[in-house]
């Protein structure tokens, strides 16, 4: 990833990952918190992983920090898109799960869908250097 | 049958895979759940059917499909380690940039991070169900690293 503008998906990771931040503090179900009793750290996890997938790109793009090409044989573009696509799947499951839904929850599937979204439009444009 | 195929870490992950599956039958939450509930207003009689003392991990009043999901996970990767090695089903090598070992690795530690999320959550007695579950993640870790490892693996 060369040093320049973040790209639109990049900007949708970042933005994504604030959104779910955000979300995370606010009610998901009834009035309980993702950081809350009975949903840290399984709900929890949403954001934490959202938040790292926004992180790789933050610090790449504004950071000027160069990170390694492969992470446990990932490369930073593989682990975003892990980590949006479970974020999401954890979000829409909770959607289903969860009998009161609350504004947070809706926030962790639009800010994890986001991050999804944004990983995948970043592979596309690296395509032949992904894998 | 390539024997290649069922390397250690496949068999790892089919069998890991099949117990998980088997557990989210099991009970998850040793909890005292209530069924229906009759009552004869002329004799005062109250009956209770349909109750029990836990739930497992497709209850749909206790967490399910969140619950459920790290068993999915492990099936379908058993289900895939089942299909090249049994059915010689040919997939393609790589699926969104991702290696078959990068996706059982992957799903692995996503199975073994939510099973330890429940382990650590404020949540009712843990049943045995839950217990094999989260031993069953971490052999689909243990498989899909093993996988990896192996020369060649398919």
């Amino acid at each position: 990833m060369d040093n320049k503008q973040p790209s639109p998906g990049e900007w949708a990771m970042m933005g994504g990952a604030v959104v779910a931040l955000l979300g995370s503090f606010l009610d998901i179900s009834g009035d309980v918190s993702a950081w809350g009793r009975g949903a840290f750290p399984i709900v929890t996890l949403i954001p934490l992983y959202c938040v790292v997938a926004g992180v790789l790109v933050a610090v790449q793009r504004f950071g000027n920090v160069s990170l390694p090409d492969r992470l446990a044989g990932f490369g930073a573009g593989q682990l975003s898109l892990a980590l949006g696509f479970f974020a999401t799947l954890m979000s829409l499951c909770w959607l289903i799960a969860a009998d009161d839904t609350g504004a947070g929850l809706f926030l962790l599937l639009v800010g994890s869908a986001a991050v999804l979204v944004g990983a995948v439009l970043v592979a596309r444009q690296q395509a032949p250097t992904v894998g | 049958m390539n024997n290649l195929k069922l390397s250690p870490g496949n068999i790892v992950i089919l069998v890991a895979g099949a117990v998980i599956l088997v557990a989210s039958f099991l009970p998850f939450y040793d909890v005292p759940t209530i069924g229906d509930i009759d009552v004869d207003f002329e004799t005062g009689e109250v009956e209770v059917s349909g109750g029990g003392d836990s739930v497992n991990a497709w209850n749909p009043d206790w967490g399910f499909p969140v619950t459920t999901l790290p068993a999915v996970l492990g099936a379908a990767m058993a289900v895939v380690v089942g299909l090249t090695a049994f059915a010689n089903v040919r997939l393609p090598e790589r699926v969104m940039g991702f290696s078959w070992n990068q996706i059982h690795l992957l799903a692995g530690a996503q199975t073994a991070i939510m099973m330890l999320a429940f382990l650590i959550a404020d949540s009712p007695d843990k049943g045995i169900g839950f217990w094999l579950m989260l031993l069953a993640s971490i052999g689909l870790v243990v498989g899909a690293v093993l996988r990896e490892r192996e020369p060649a693996a398919a």
